[in-house]
């Protein structure tokens, strides 16, 4: 290891550096994720027979992609995570997003809406539209679909805690004003809240118990309503953000799965109604050949699982279906048009791997929010991918690599023994409650920034070939919204709740604490869409079913219950 | 503590000279892996830190910085609210009258507005991505390695 003051690679270094550079060689020689690799690969590091272990792409066990035609028959979705200001600012950037070629719209709120509290909670002043969009009523949510044809666009949501069914609410209360049909409907809601207990958001505010309850309640109520939504997305993504490996992505995340897999099962819902209905969201990190090989685990993985654990008999439950964010803490501040390139080859790895959809992050990432420039070239990276690399062209095109297949079977077999460490201690609500997810995530974090400290993981423009903070590029960053902007957004909020009917929202208020005290079984759905329409807002109805599952109303303990 | 003492951080010299940091997340935004793992190299490097959480409200830092007597205090950020909070930090901090304490915020911080949250009070800001061997200096170069901060 070289000490910062004779690093070779450095523009300046002298002779003798030059030389070093000219002759080094990389010093890890394992995956990004820490798996060791050989020099080369031969057939014998590939065992087993061609149908058991992968099949044709379209077939069992699906290892090569869940269609026979991969994106012959249709491209990856290309949809940019949105969402910043008010519900109006989010509606005009997913149209710009849309004029400039993207497939589906995928929206992110900020955390007040994000755990449930409403705008105008006292707490919040400083977080109004800052990491997401504001949206606190189904007035938001008319203003943020303004002029989009909902029974004409993919829409993915991208809420987790017991605030999803309310927020789905809210969208098919719209979709109901507008006259549609659930079922003509297509998208995502999010809905993980065992994901959202350890990414960003205080604890207190997302209990787990209520979060499972409206979990199973979007997944049954879509299953059998909306043939065309997904309303459980698995959320991967963020648990490889805390440090995790690629292995540990596939076991934490199927650890998640199974719980709401056995809670959907215990609701009385059978295997193959709802598993067709779930889908993953999984990160691509900077390891190209390492992501390949993992969603072709995963997609193998899920498909004997579903099979021959579950029972199910569906095709459709056997085929993993998933979406990917590239990896937002692979990318640093320091020369961040380097993040650019970084990009592209995750979503390279994304496409190569058989991914459903895409979001690409914006180069700015690791410095604010997108701006408009950032998102358009994160949308040009996948259409650069989709109609000039020529890498969509044959499904699986990585397959019967002898490095691939190997990694494909080691990170399953890692997959696999993280599975059971997990379902030994009880399954992954019982991991969380004894605080080991916590520990194992707090620990591959500190390892992860170890090497980086000991520079024996490279981080080009962070801890080498680095530049003086002066002789950077500084790049435009989206600027966080005015205080004029913030207090327009409360003055809508606070006409919204004066023009309210009191009485009717009174009533409606009493009716979901009704419907939520009729226990676990019964599905608030149905409930929530009436009484958003009825103008209930965000907080309320999520306070009263906290009130039910015997939370506090707020959980900051600064709000009374309205009932 | 676990782990292997990186080889770019120099062991404090003398235990008791230790140099105390707290650390700490307010607003509602609660991406804390960055923070937690600069606590954990921050004590490898030879200095007592307390890592009091997120979700904190200002005066719950401020009250942990008098009673651990710190000579660091740092505030982590990523999700952009990071100025008006540094501005009514520092200036809650002033007021209690912990002058001599060294205020540090770090994050995902556009460069940017880097110049705003040294006027408004902020001492170092590191943003993602920088080696933690540069916070390790510059806490020892402003504070030095001896003797706890007397209160």
């Amino acid at each position: 290891m070289t000490t910062p003051s004779e690093d070779p690679r450095k523009p300046d270094a002298p002779r003798k550096g030059y030389l070093d550079a000219y002759f080094e060689k990389p010093a890890r020689l394992r995956t990004w994720s820490g798996l060791e690799v050989k020099p080369v690969y031969r057939p014998e590091d590939v065992a087993g027979d061609y149908q058991e272990r992968l099949g044709d792409p379209g077939q069992f066990p699906y290892a090569r992609g869940i269609h026979a035609d991969m994106y012959r028959g249709k491209f990856w979705t290309r949809r940019e995570v949105c969402g910043y200001g008010s519900p109006d600012d989010t509606n005009q950037r997913m149209k710009f997003l849309l004029t400039q070629g993207a497939s589906g719209l995928n929206v992110i709120f900020d955390i007040p809406t994000m755990t449930g509290m409403d705008a105008d909670h006292p707490m919040v002043e400083e977080e109004v539209g800052v990491q997401g969009t504001s949206l606190s009523t189904v007035e938001d949510m008319e203003a943020l679909m303004a002029g989009l044809p909902l029974d004409g666009i993919s829409m993915s949501i991208v809420v987790t805690s017991h605030a999803a069914p309310v927020v789905l609410a809210m969208y098919l209360a719209v979709a109901r004003k507008r006259g549609l049909t659930l079922d003509r409907l297509r998208g995502t809601i999010q809905n993980d809240p065992l994901h959202h207990r350890f990414c960003g958001y205080p604890p207190a505010y997302s209990p787990l118990n209520l979060g499972l309850k409206t979990a199973v309640d979007c997944l049954e109520f879509c299953a059998r309503q909306m043939p065309h939504w997904y309303p459980i997305n698995v959320n991967a993504y963020d648990l490889r953000e805390e440090g995790l490996g690629a292995a540990e992505e596939i076991g934490f995340s199927f650890a998640m799965a199974r719980t709401y897999i056995d809670r959907a099962l215990e609701r009385g819902l059978a295997i193959d109604e709802l598993a067709p209905r779930m889908v993953f969201y999984c990160s691509a990190h900077i390891d190209l050949l390492e992501e390949v090989a993992k969603f072709r685990a995963m997609r193998r993985m899920w498909a004997r699982m579903l099979r021959d654990e579950y029972g199910a008999r569906d095709p459709r439950s056997w085929q993993f279906k998933f979406g990917v964010h590239t990896a937002g803490v692979s990318l640093v501040p320091q020369q961040p048009l380097n993040n650019i390139v970084r990009v592209a080859y995750e979503a390279l790895a994304a496409v190569l791997g058989g991914a459903q959809s895409l979001h690409c992050c914006s180069y700015d990432e690791p410095i604010a929010l997108p701006t408009e420039q950032a998102h358009q070239i994160a949308i040009r990276t996948q259409q650069i991918l989709a109609y000039e690399t020529g890498a969509g062209n044959t499904a699986d095109p990585l397959g019967g690599s002898y490095f691939i297949e190997a990694l494909t079977d080691r990170l399953e077999t890692e997959a696999r023994a993280i599975l059971s460490r997990i379902a030994e201690q009880g399954g992954m609500y019982r991991a969380i409650e004894t605080g080991w997810v916590d520990q194992e995530l707090e620990n591959a974090a500190y390892r992860y920034q170890q090497e980086v400290e000991r520079r024996e993981r490279i981080i080009v423009g962070s801890n080498a070939f680095v530049v003086p903070p002066e002789q950077d590029h500084e790049v435009p960053a989206h600027p966080r919204p005015s205080v004029e902007a913030v207090h327009a957004r409360l003055d809508q909020l606070k006409r919204f709740r004066d023009r309210r009917d009191a009485a009717s929202v009174t009533a409606a208020l009493r009716r979901l604490r009704d419907e939520a005290a009729r226990g676990e079984r019964h599905n608030l759905i149905p409930c929530l869409i009436d009484i958003v329409q009825a103008g209930v807002t965000l907080g309320e109805a999520v306070g009263v079913m906290r009130e039910a599952y015997g939370h506090a109303w707020d959980p900051a303990g600064q709000l009374p219950s309205v009932l | 503590m676990p782990g292997i003492r990186p080889a770019s951080f120099p062991p404090s010299s003398d235990p008791v000279a230790a140099i105390k940091v707290v650390l700490g997340k307010v607003s509602m935004d609660g991406h804390d892996r960055g923070v937690r793992v600069l606590a954990r190299l921050l004590r490898d490097a030879g200095m007592e830190v307390v890592y009091l959480g997120k979700f904190l409200q200002h005066e719950a830092v401020i009250e942990a910085a008098i009673q651990e007597n710190a000579q660091v205090v740092g505030l982590s950020f990523l999700s952009g609210e990071h100025v008006p909070h540094t501005r009514r930090f520092a200036g809650a901090l002033r007021s209690r009258g912990l002058t001599d304490v060294l205020f540090l915020v770090g994050g995902v911080i556009p460069r940017q507005d880097i110049p705003q949250l040294l006027e408004a009070g902020a001492d170092g800001v590191f943003v993602t991505g920088s080696p933690v061997e540069q916070v390790v200096g510059f806490i020892r170069e402003r504070v030095g390695g001896q003797g706890n901060r007397t209160a």
